[in-house]
């Protein structure tokens, strides 16, 4: 390869030289705080300075190969040390220094000791040149950029200050970040997920540790979270075969984890029956107390019935024949059995008022009200108004919902739905994403805010992005329902 | 725990400027004060010295390896003005091209995401930006953008080519229409975004105004398919920004101070899956920078931690010096 007839090319061991000589007075000049070598601010130095090296621009005293090989009126090491220290103790900023470089008049340049030792060729380039442009780089710096394998290449620390081993380095960026949360997490993740690789007794062990992780943590929704880790490990060992419409009884296995942490049966205030728009008879339920006379047969009844002497009357009543007043009685005195039956066997709308009769002594979040309204063929009012404090907990209701599903599969599948969304809008993201798995709701896309499941344990509505989920975390969790089911 | 897996010695002559892996981070790539271009083999832990690239009248200030498609070949730039891009034929690197459009130092090369072709932008301290096309047969046909920058051009980089929000987005079955921009920063203090028309002709887009000083590096994330786009940039004046643009039109960009440094940065580089940003500055630090939940940005490592101070040895140095 032909060698340029630029000048840079010879006086190499000159130009070593005068390098290392630079450094060497920067050093000394600018004593330990390196930080300050180039950024003070400074007048132009330089079109003051008899010494100035005109047409040579700052920076190309640190690469003397742009200095002319015979200029020796040009002393770079002392003119340079003193206007390093102008330059240090002025207030221009490099950069501005070097914008003035293009301000230097062209007629500096052309410097007669120095053509001479040109060749005409070179002369021409030079004058021909304009303003020198300034150096990229005028300082020692460390390039920097990654690998594509987790490297980090940047250049070694050595090669900074003697310039002799020039060393680059490639670092591991798993080594750099060994002590992050993510890393730790990511080595206790037996991934990737691909079937042939991973054993599932692996992600069931991962998943219960995380629901353990998360039923230790006090924070909201981490019960919740710990309910979903164990989801997971729930639908490895079946191997992911959960058929919910068709087989109760699996629904059931969803039950019992829903109800493992309801260890002690809320108990569900019972409510006096109401009155009941649909009651044949206006008047409200007359109160039991002694001296009121029974208006429709005049008798005064005892203060305090025994159940027997209530079935006496209630028979007593069906001897007249007064159905409605033989359930209104048995009603009042919680004889649900008998009025159910009877009631069952007369018009279906008595039979719904003898039902919602019995139903309304239910507290309104009692689990049974919820199955029964479902099986009455009403979406239940737990599916809007569950994850309310005084509500309750909604996993009962859930449950009772998942074991017991007969009749339309739809109603069932919408209610489900219905209770994940009313959760989701109270901001209880993993219970709303737990009744969205039960429903078979698919998950959807980040950018339709219309689906209701995208990432496991995540919401996409939220204007702020994700809940705190590391990015891994929720990639692999959004993913393994795919995997497995 | 020392992180360097591999410590590659140069034996450049003079300050290194650049140092860029390949794509299958199997080769290693440098570049000099000393006017060459090296490329080593990296693979497992070793050093082999493939070629040294002679070619260049100047220091060369920055490298950058193509796609693998197109086969082995790398750019590189120079104060002589010139970009030489080089190519591995049989087993042996030669110079393949040369342009020499520039009227001053040529500053920055950057590939543009393979998927376009091969393209390569290159900006100049003359203030312009070229962007040289292989059309074939050795041919090379060029564009230039006179006057991008005032004074001149630092840094230039390809936004990915990706359409922002893909990856999530439901398929639709055709083909994405890509739309060609980058981000280049020069010495009027600006970062300019800059967009291909459908007449071929390139037109600047966004001006991006934050530094009060020359900017010395621009970064576009590569993409993950989410609807963002992201640039970084950072400047003589120490500070670090993180630009991001959330509308697919790509119009709204607002800029995040990550960080002032005490002095000029140098360089700043996204990891491949664009969550963390490494930045280089006049203290010779490395220092890796990840976005919080919360969506500030924390620094997450000084590289040189565990192994010696970069700063703290330069300024023993100086003090054994005095």
């Amino acid at each position: 390869m032909q060698r340029s007839p630029y000048i840079w090319h010879e006086d190499y061991q000159d130009q070593k030289y005068l390098d290392e000589h630079h450094y060497e007075n920067q050093h000394s000049s600018f004593g330990t705080n390196s930080e300050t070598r180039f950024q003070s601010n400074s007048r132009n130095p330089y079109k003051d300075s008899p010494a100035s090296n005109s047409g040579q621009e700052w920076p190309g005293e640190l690469f003397p190969g742009r200095l002319p090989a015979g200029a020796q009126k040009n002393k770079p090491s002392l003119a340079s040390e003193s206007n390093l220290l102008r330059q240090r103790e002025s207030g221009l900023s490099s950069s501005s220094y070097e914008l003035s470089q293009y301000i230097t008049d062209a007629s500096e340049q052309d410097d007669p000791p120095v053509s001479a030792a040109w060749s005409p060729v070179q002369a021409e380039f030079v004058s021909s040149a304009g303003p020198k442009a300034p150096m990229k780089f005028y300082v020692p710096h460390v390039p920097v950029s990654f690998g594509p394998g987790g490297q980090l290449v940047c250049v070694g620390p050595s090669s900074l200050t003697d310039g002799k081993a020039a060393l680059a380095e490639v670092h591991s960026m798993e080594v750099i970040l060994n002590d992050s949360e993510e890393q730790e997490e990511m080595r206790s993740f037996s991934g990737p997920l691909i079937r042939e690789d991973v054993h599932k007794v692996d992600i069931m062990t991962f998943c219960q540790q995380k629901a353990v992780q998360s039923c230790k943590s006090e924070t909201p929704g981490s019960k919740d979270s710990a309910l979903l880790w164990q989801l997971l490990v729930l639908l490895c060992r079946q191997n992911g075969m959960i058929l919910f419409a068709l087989q109760s009884m699996v629904g059931s296995d969803i039950a019992e984890l829903l109800m493992q942490d309801c260890k002690k049966l809320e108990k569900y205030k019972r409510q006096p029956p109401v009155a009941n728009l649909i009651s044949l008879t206006d008047e409200d339920w007359p109160v039991l107390s002694s001296g009121t006379p029974n208006l429709l047969t005049g008798e005064i009844p005892p203060s305090v019935e025994t159940p027997a002497q209530i079935v006496e009357k209630f028979t007593r009543l069906l001897y007249y024949g007064r159905k409605k007043a033989t359930l209104e009685w048995a009603m009042k005195n919680h004889l649900w059995g008998h009025a159910l039956f009877l009631s069952s066997k007369m018009d279906p709308r008595t039979y719904s008022w003898v039902m919602s009769g019995f139903t309304s002594t239910l507290a309104l979040n009692d689990p049974l009200q919820t199955l029964f309204q479902l099986m009455s063929g009403r979406i239940p009012q737990a599916a809007t108004s569950c994850g309310e404090k005084q509500w309750g907990d909604w996993r009962p209701h859930l449950a009772v919902i998942l074991s017991n599903q007969a009749g339309d599969p739809e109603l069932y599948q919408r209610a489900i739905v219905t209770m994940g969304d009313t959760l989701a809008g109270k901001g209880l993201v993993e219970a709303a994403h737990f009744c969205y798995l039960m429903a078979h709701v698919p998950f959807g896309h980040y950018t339709m805010k219309t689906d209701h499941l995208v990432l496991l344990g995540s919401s996409h509505r939220s204007v702020q992005g994700d809940a705190p989920w590391a990015p891994h975390y929720s990639i692999s969790r959004g993913l393994r329902p795919q995997v497995l089911l | 725990m020392v992180s360097v897996i591999n410590t590659v010695d140069t034996s450049h002559e003079d300050m290194i400027h650049d140092a860029q892996m390949d794509y299958y981070g199997t080769r290693l790539a440098t570049c000099s004060s000393d006017r060459s271009v090296k490329i080593f083999d990296v693979r497992n832990g070793g050093q082999i010295l493939i070629a040294d690239l002679r070619g260049h009248e100047g220091p060369v200030w920055q490298v950058a390896w193509a796609h693998p498609m197109y086969g082995n070949i790398l750019a590189s730039c120079s104060y002589d003005r010139k970009v030489i891009i080089w190519r591995e034929e049989n087993g042996t690197w030669e110079k393949s091209h040369e342009h020499a459009g520039h009227d001053s130092s040529v500053n920055s090369v950057c590939w543009a995401p393979h998927d376009y072709g091969l393209i390569l932008a290159c900006g100049s301290s003359d203030g312009a930006i070229s962007l040289l096309t292989y059309t074939g047969e050795g041919q090379w046909e060029v564009k230039k953008i006179n006057n991008a920058h005032t004074i001149g051009c630092n840094a230039v980089s390809w936004a990915p080519a990706v359409v922002p929000g893909s990856l999530i987005d439901q398929p639709s079955g055709q083909k994405p229409n890509y739309i060609k921009k980058f981000a280049s920063g020069g010495c009027d203090n600006l970062i300019k975004l800059w967009k291909e028309e459908e007449d071929g002709q390139w037109k600047e887009e966004q001006k991006l105004e934050a530094h009060s000083d020359w900017v010395r590096d621009v970064a576009w994330a590569p993409s993950i398919g989410l609807p963002t786009s992201t640039i970084a940039s950072c400047s003589q004046d120490g500070r670090v920004f993180i630009w991001t643009c959330d509308d697919a039109s790509g119009n709204t960009w607002s800029p995040k101070l990550l960080h002032k440094f005490n002095d000029v940065v140098w360089h700043v580089s996204w990891s491949i899956t664009a969550n963390i940003l490494a930045v280089s500055g006049g203290d010779n630090k490395v220092t890796l920078w990840k976005e919080s939940v919360d969506g500030q940005w924390v620094c997450i490592s000084d590289v040189n931690k565990g192994q010696g101070s970069v700063s703290a040895s330069v300024t023993e140095g100086q003090q054994n010096e005095q």
